[in-house]
């Protein structure tokens, strides 16, 4: 159990770190800024504390914002993340109290399965991000089009994360 | 139903609505009050973090930094009176008293920079234990950076050029227009001059300088130069576009401008607002 804790905590802390030493000064193109950290949110169990898992969220963003100059952009984007994803995860995959305890992940949910839920929930991240940046509705047309391909190169990046960190359960 | 059994039923709905809320405050607040140092990179931990980073990938552009610091050596040292003949061989310069100095700059390392957003920041690693205060100019020696927005102890957070809220007093140089450069929010080389008059003959290819009116940078800085001019029908006036000299991108040493006579000059612009009754 503790070797489980330590592990999860170790996760935690080499997401931020990539995320902010490494996606953070990733000059891809102008309107297009990844974001792995929200996997950590994404791939809570479905037992999971909904309080706990909404105060992570927050604290995390929020470690994120101060690493990049964004005020509360990614506080409030992820606390966001954290409330819909326990809704999304129940209305996914069987749900008998051998299967609760499971991460969601490409093993778990399967593939087609994980993209749908994975791209929803990265949309909504990047949606909040974005607008609380810009802070402004006008030039809106072009704002869906960043935050639609910034949440696409995220989910395929998340994907290979999963492949590295993530182990086949039986 | 009483008020402890709903908090009980929907104490995750009210926790996220108060996470929700705070977030936005601090948005707000980061928003509204610029020079309020709360949750940004000046703060000493991520600060600390983020130079020691920039000190590692600091090595690989040695060679582009210096070259940079050689080509502007050899222009400093061309200004030197050593390099100037003498003309009239009647006086000489000892202390001139006709002079005063008014700008000093404070060389300063960029170790966290950003340009691909729409609001960009710029972290140096100068902080209040240095002299630097919020209201500072920042300039290369390609042009200007930035304005110091918020300052820790050690380090200071610039908010770049290349910010909507950014805008640098120029002027050109053929015909000495003053106008105002704002960034064009797509490249990270463009800018634009808004509001010239059409009547105004402006010439393609022109420099554009900084003017000196603003009191945050010294007058005459080469900012760039025009590069097409388009009419405006409903203003009446002209769009100018601006290639920009300085590259953000490559941003290493930079210069923080202390002006020795700011306080005096916004003293006396604040009692003429007095006087205006504002």
């Amino acid at each position: 159990m503790e070797n489980n804790w330590l592990k999860h905590i170790g996760f935690i802390g080499l997401m931020i770190s990539f995320q902010i030493l490494v996606f953070n000064n990733l000059d891809l193109s102008k309107s297009i800024i990844p974001f792995i950290y929200p996997i950590i949110i994404i791939s809570a169990s479905r037992v999971s504390n909904r309080s706990l898992l909404l105060i992570l969220g927050f604290s995390l963003g929020l470690l994120i914002d101060v690493f990049s100059n964004t005020g509360g952009a990614h506080a409030m984007s992820t606390t966001l993340l954290a409330f819909f994803q326990p809704y999304l995860l129940s209305s996914m995959g069987p749900s008998d109290s051998n299967s609760n305890k499971i991460k969601p992940s490409i093993y778990s949910l399967g593939l087609k399965n994980y993209l749908v839920f994975a791209l929803i929930l990265l949309f909504v991240h990047h949606f909040m991000v974005f607008l609380m940046e810009m802070f402004t509705f006008s030039n809106f047309g072009l704002t869906l089009l960043r935050i639609s391909a910034s949440s696409l190169v995220s989910l395929l990046l998340i994907l290979l994360l999963q492949f590295i960190f993530f182990r086949k359960v039986k | 139903m009483n008020l402890l059994t709903v908090l009980q039923r929907f104490h995750v709905q009210l926790l996220f609505v108060v996470l929700m809320v705070i977030g936005l405050l601090i948005t707000i607040h980061q928003k509204n009050y610029q020079r309020v140092a709360f949750v940004n990179s000046a703060n000493t931990i991520s600060g600390g973090t983020i130079s020691t980073f920039s000190d590692i990938s600091y090595y690989f552009s040695l060679k582009e930094v210096n070259d940079v610091i050689t080509r502007e050596n050899a222009l400093l040292r061309s200004q030197s009176p050593n390099s100037l003949r003498k003309i009239n061989g009647d006086y000489v310069q000892i202390d001139d008293t006709l002079y005063r100095q008014k700008y000093i700059y404070k060389v300063a390392s960029v170790i966290g920079n950003t340009v691909t957003r729409r609001n960009n920041y710029i972290t140096i690693d100068l902080g209040e234990k240095d002299g630097v205060s919020p209201e500072m100019g920042v300039i290369s020696s390609k042009g200007v950076v930035g304005v110091v927005k918020s300052v820790s102890e050690n380090y200071a957070t610039v908010l770049s050029f290349l910010h909507p809220n950014s805008s640098v007093s120029c002027k050109m140089n053929s015909n000495g227009i003053y106008g105002s450069l704002q960034w064009t929010k797509d490249k990270i080389d463009e800018a634009f001059i808004k509001g010239v008059l059409v009547t105004t003959k402006v010439n393609d290819g022109d420099s554009i300088l900084t003017s000196g009116l603003s009191s945050l940078f010294p007058q005459g800085l080469h900012l760039g130069n025009i590069i097409s001019v388009k009419e405006d029908a409903e203003t009446q006036s002209q769009i100018i576009k601006v290639k920009l000299n300085i590259q953000f991108n490559s941003l290493r040493k930079v210069y923080v401008v202390e002006n020795l006579f700011k306080k005096e000059i916004v003293e006396l612009q604040q009692n003429q607002n007095k006087l205006d009754g504002k």
